[in-house]
């Protein structure tokens, strides 16, 4: 589904963030990706989303090379890949269901889409009884949830998860993680960014540890360990 | 599909235009000023059409025959002169009825009547009175007939007083058109960069929500549109705002304009053209304000 062949992201000599990466991942398959602060990680998934491109090697995706993805197609790219991060990325001024909405809105879906889809959607992420909610009314995980919710608001194939856990609690930490877990076995491809150790031992599942740009190991039920 | 999208970002649009108070009076304002700059120079440029229209009606040129010129070549000048490009009118007036409109207009002067009662001989000229439509034309009327075969039977052209009146003006008209044109490019320039900068600052304002809105994986000109919709929002409500303060204004100036002596009324032609020029106005605060945030997707949206 996912093919990193040979990728490198390099800006200048001796200056890269990525170095001739290769990895496959299949679809309905849960990786989780770590490593230090600033090993490439992030620059990884950016690849995916097409927020940056690689200097050298060829990314896959669903058989489609990603460079050849032009300015104009890159919006429904975009719509087959759902994306979380650290800082969850709300709009304060609008509720938890419009947050949701926004992602369909502009896409252009109508209004009774939009209804039926969001209250779906905000029913998976367990947030049906706060979809009033303004961002400053939700705790931390709740945050995380509404963002999942807009992620997968257009059914995407892959959810890419950047760091999801990191302002959060270890309770909240926990529900994320399991919510990624039933989003995953409900068929979501999971790419998890994260330096959290417990997290990643707990799930249990493939583990790729970066260093320094590169891929120093890859297990199919890993643990974290450098 | 896009009916949707398009009514849900033009109302995104009008709300970032409303929730940028501040930045939206200061583009409006300045585009107001550009607009009411504009509006300054095409009436003025047509009131001084009109009037340099009304005088060139009034004034014409006098050509003296020398005396003894026979009415056969009277009459072949007077062809000559009527086939002419620009020449609305040609008149004959004979010595005689001269001297009888010369007793006429100084029949009060007694002296002047006593000495013309001393005179044996007629001492006038018979003469053509033309008139043209361009004071340009004269020169061409003049070297047409002194290069001409007519040059023996003319003793003088008489350009009418109003010819350096009219040549003034035609100046001041250009003046005005040149001097103006700078203006208002200056102010359209000004006004351009003014509404750029709002659009910028918008842009900023709505950062996060464009970022959220790429990642979503939205339109491009729907992330476009709201911006675009923003600057015609500046130019519609600063060419309404142009609009509304033309009227008093043009009342308050009209008697000032009296000082001219012609007999036209600004107020009037301002009446006569109101849908055309309010049309031409709305037309152009649109188009400078989407010009405008159209410049400041194009450098500063990074799509």
């Amino acid at each position: 589904m996912i093919e990193y062949r040979d990728v490198s992201k390099i800006y200048g000599e001796d200056n890269f963030a990525l170095l001739e990466v290769n990895i496959a991942i299949n679809p309905g398959e849960f990786v989780s990706i770590v490593g230090q602060s600033g090993t490439g990680k992030s620059t990884l998934l950016k690849l995916l989303t097409l927020e940056e491109r690689s200097s050298e090697g060829r990314v896959i995706f669903n058989r489609v090379d990603l460079g050849e993805i032009t300015k104009k197609e890159l919006p429904y790219h975009r719509r087959r890949i759902g994306v979380i991060f650290q800082d969850f990325r709300l709009l304060p001024k609008r509720t938890a269901f419009e947050n949701v909405a926004f992602a369909l809105e502009v896409a252009g879906k109508s209004n009774r889409e939009i209804r039926r889809s969001v209250a779906q959607i905000l029913e998976i992420v367990g947030l049906s009884e706060k979809f009033r909610a303004y961002p400053a009314e939700l705790s931390g995980g709740e945050q995380q949830r509404v963002a999942i919710a807009r992620a997968l608001v257009h059914h995407p194939e892959i959810l890419i998860a950047d760091e999801p856990t990191g302002n959060l609690d270890v309770i909240n930490t926990q529900e994320i993680i399991d919510l990624l877990l039933k989003i995953n076995e409900l068929g979501t491809t999971i790419m998890l960014a994260t330096h959290d150790k417990e997290t990643v031992n707990r799930i249990s599942k493939r583990v790729i540890v970066m260093d320094e740009g590169r891929v120093i190991r890859d297990q199919v039920r890993g643990r974290y360990m450098i | 599909m896009w009916r949707l999208s398009f009514f849900r970002a033009v109302k995104a649009g009008i709300n970032n235009f409303f929730r940028n108070g501040w930045l939206s009076v200061t583009a409006i304002s300045v585009m107001a000023m550009t607009l009411l700059i504009v509006n300054f120079l095409v009436f003025s440029i047509a009131l001084s059409n009109m009037i340099l229209e009304e005088i060139r009606g009034k004034i014409g040129v006098n050509i003296y025959l020398k005396q003894g010129t026979s009415q056969e070549k009277i009459d072949e000048i007077m062809q000559d002169l009527d086939v002419m490009p620009g020449v609305i009118e040609v008149t004959y007036t004979s010595s005689e009825t001269a001297m009888e409109n010369f007793r006429e207009k100084t029949k009060n002067n007694k002296i002047i009547q006593e000495s013309l009662d001393e005179l044996k001989d007629n001492p006038l000229e018979d003469y053509l009175s033309i008139r043209v439509n361009d004071p340009k034309k004269y020169d061409i009327i003049e070297s047409e007939i002194i290069t001409g075969v007519n040059k023996e039977h003319i003793s003088k052209v008489d350009y009418s007083e109003h010819k350096t009146e009219i040549e003034n003006l035609d100046k001041i008209i250009g003046a005005i058109k040149k001097g103006g044109a700078i203006l208002v490019l200056v102010f359209i320039i000004i006004s351009v960069l003014v509404i750029l900068n709002s659009i910028r600052l918008t842009m900023y304002t709505y950062k996060t929500e464009i970022e959220i809105m790429k990642l979503v994986g939205a339109n491009y000109w729907f992330i476009k549109a709201p911006f675009i919709t923003e600057g015609a929002l500046y130019g519609f409500f600063a060419s309404i705002l142009v609009a509304l303060a033309w009227y008093p204004l043009v009342i308050i100036l009209t008697p000032s304009f009296d000082s001219f002596g012609a007999s036209i009324n600004p107020i009037e032609v301002l009446n006569n053209n109101i849908v055309v020029a309010l049309f031409l106005q709305i037309v152009l605060g649109l188009s400078l304000g989407v010009t405008s945030s159209y410049i400041a997707i194009r450098r500063y949206l990074r799509l």
